[in-house]
């Protein structure tokens, strides 16, 4: 074999090591790598049935984020104790950020006070002063009761009494909301009565019992969307019922509860843009990994929408979003 | 002097090899973490009522298996909407998320092949439930498995509801007295596997059991309440007083016919049964809508899913686990309710 022979048999042996370290492995040319960024979003309910809007806005911004989104929900609905535990599990699992309803703001509050946290945090609700609660997506509480109530105040007369239904005013914003709706219920002269579910059948038997001998009509403001969704359930179980409730309105904005709105069986109801709420709170993440941004508190508007204004093509939009 | 240079050369080249594939197989094995399983969930409709409750189960079921084993479950559930080409994109997105194990409820049973390819490629074990994929498809891989209910034994328990009707009493079914039990079929769509199976059986116990039957007519209402609903307010026009059982594929057809009824004010006793014993079938069942209706054990059926995708994600053998048929095959338990 002559040197020129040897060289180039040596020239290929090199070639085929260089091609297979270029083809095999990234130790030469690095793959170019795609950011994607695991957020948690944990909730204070025990499943997501109420928050389809939201998570097509979640789902839309996490596609254009790069998010790997972990919708968590609670063992045990309104459980902070719990709620607090995931926060710190769904961190010490590499969480970049999380997003967070609280179950109970104000015990989450201090909660988060107590923590050490790993990554930003962004609340669906009132800002926290912690510093790593970085945003907030929230709406303004007092003011959806307020408007629920002026709806309810020029539609009734002040003869009839006002039933509030919740699952509990501890829970999430309930209690701002029946601030709200109560003062201007009672500046303008109604009788309210509370509500609050601590048994399966509470909603059922306070519904029932208007069509009892001496009872009187009544109109209930449900202040959460799962009391107005079972409420707009029992109602719509029984013709007798629609008789004796003059009218039934609340807060929420399910495709469910529209077609009861749509249907007759709920008189008007304050609704949010959940694929807004949704999105930005991912968009506010990102952002807060970035270290883009103040801390800020972003408040959605809210509506008040019956029958008549459900169709319009602005509010369509909102309360129907397309995936 | 020569030959040591070549076999430095050699054991060089042979050593930057080696190098490059630990290299690779360090790199592949450093995300393999099990304290945490990721499962996805792909629906074809998320509006079905029975898929819905099966959902609401396989939930449940992640939660009870976190408490209880202390791994951590992120469980995805997306909804194609009825369209292949999305819930193909879904699992395209689970793949690329590094899931452990996918659940998939296909839209089209005849396109499996498609998600197989997907996720064979990528070593993602898949269980299929409600809808199954053609057994070719199935027998491709050891790690595709079907989770669902045996079609002709929940047919011939909703042909036994009214046989037994019949035979307590002739005139509850035979509502003119003409001596013969005039029906009409509401069938779920005609590419679903059960679909065939629940008719065909259904009619035959009805025979078997000496029911004199006379069919009106039928229709395809693809498992839909609206569809069912709108083809039943046909048919109380198109013949009038001729109806006197309703025979449906599924609980949401059932109700659909019952409604109608309602609107056109029958009181009649027309005879609806339907198949699945979703809680508004049952609610169905207790208000009087609907006559009968076959029960599958929901939670069994979620837990059956559950439990083999979270023992392959974990690496475990599945038949450890659960008893499968054929090594993939699980039917649930069912039972007959209807109004005594």
């Amino acid at each position: 074999m002559t040197k020129q022979e040897k060289l180039l048999w040596s020239f290929m042996a090199l070639l085929l090591v260089v091609l297979f370290l270029l083809s095999s492995t990234d130790l030469i040319i690095k793959e170019k790598k795609t950011d994607i960024y695991p957020v948690s979003i944990i909730i204070s309910d025990t499943s997501d049935e109420y928050y389809a809007n939201f998570r097509k806005g979640v789902d839309k911004a996490a596609e254009e984020y790069n998010v790997d989104v972990s919708f968590i929900t609670l063992f045990e609905k309104g459980d902070d104790i719990q709620q607090m535990e995931l926060l710190k599990r769904e961190m010490d699992d590499g969480a970049a950020a999380v997003i967070l309803a609280p179950a109970k703001p104000e015990a989450c509050a201090k909660a988060l006070d107590n923590m050490v946290l790993n990554s930003p945090v962004i609340v669906l609700g009132n800002l926290f002063p912690n510093e790593l609660v970085r945003s907030s997506v929230s709406l303004n509480y007092e003011e959806e009761g307020k408007k629920l109530g002026q709806a309810i105040a020029s539609e009734h007369s002040t003869s009839l009494p006002v039933w509030i239904f919740t699952e509990g005013l501890d829970y999430g914003y309930n209690r701002e909301v029946y601030d709200g709706l109560t003062a201007v219920l009672k500046d303008s002269g109604f009788s309210v009565g509370l509500y609050e579910k601590k048994e399966n059948e509470t909603f059922r038997k306070v519904i029932e019992e208007t069509v009892y001998p001496d009872s009187k009509e009544a109109v209930i403001a449900a202040i959460d969307v799962e009391s107005l969704d079972e409420a707009a359930t029992i109602i719509a179980g029984s013709p007798v019922y629609g008789n004796y409730i003059a009218g039934l309105y609340g807060v929420g904005s399910t495709t469910k509860l529209l077609k009861q709105l749509d249907n007759g069986i709920i008189k008007g109801l304050i609704a949010s843009n959940q694929f807004d709420a949704g999105y930005t709170s991912i968009e506010k993440a990102v952002d807060a990994l970035h270290k883009r941004q103040e801390r800020d508190q972003i408040v959605l508007e809210s509506y008040y929408i019956n029958k008549s204004n459900l169709r319009e093509s602005k509010l369509e939009k909102i309360l129907y979003p397309i995936d | 002097m020569r030959k040591i240079h070549g076999i430095i050369a050699a054991a060089l080249v042979i050593l930057l090899i080696l190098a490059g594939v630990s290299y690779k197989n360090f790199k592949a094995g450093e995300t393999d973490d099990k304290k945490a399983i990721r499962i996805g969930v792909a629906l074809y409709r998320g509006d079905d009522s029975f898929i819905n409750m099966l959902r609401s189960n396989l939930e449940d079921q992640a939660k009870e298996y976190e408490k209880r084993t202390g791994v951590k479950v992120v469980m995805e559930v997306v909804d194609a909407k009825g369209n292949q080409n999305t819930q193909n994109s879904q699992v395209d997105r689970f793949i690329s998320l590094g899931y452990n194990a996918i659940c998939v409820n296909v839209v089209d049973r005849s396109m499996a092949s498609n998600i197989i390819n997907k996720t064979m490629d990528a070593n993602l074990p898949v269980v299929f439930f409600n809808r199954e994929p053609v057994e070719e498809d199935m027998r491709r891989w050891e790690k595709l498995y079907y989770v669902g209910v045996d079609a002709k034994e929940t047919a011939v328990l909703q042909g036994n509801i009214l046989v037994e009707a019949y035979k307590k009493n002739p005139a509850s079914l035979d509502l003119n007295g003409d001596g013969k039990v005039s029906y009409v079929l509401l069938e779920g769509e005609s590419s679903h596997q059960d679909a065939l199976i629940r008719t065909e059986w259904s009619i035959q116990t009805l025979k078997n059991g000496g029911v004199p039957l006379e069919k009106i007519t039928g229709a395809i209402a693809s498992w839909d309440r609206s569809q069912a609903s709108a083809w039943m307010e046909q048919w109380l026009t198109e013949y009038p007083d001729q109806i006197e059982v309703v025979i449906c594929n599924n609980d949401d057809m059932a109700l659909g016919a019952s409604d109608a009824l309602e609107r056109n004010n029958i009181k009649k006793q027309i005879k609806i049964v339907g198949i699945d014993g979703t809680p508004q079938g049952i609610e169905g069942l207790r208000t009087g809508k609907i006559f009968g209706t076959v029960q599958c054990d929901g939670e069994e059926y979620a837990k059956v899913i559950f439990e083999i995708a979270a023992a392959e994600s974990l690496g475990e053998n599945v038949q450890d686990k659960v008893a499968l048929r054929d090594g993939k095959y699980y039917d649930c338990g069912q039972k007959a309710v209807y109004q005594q």
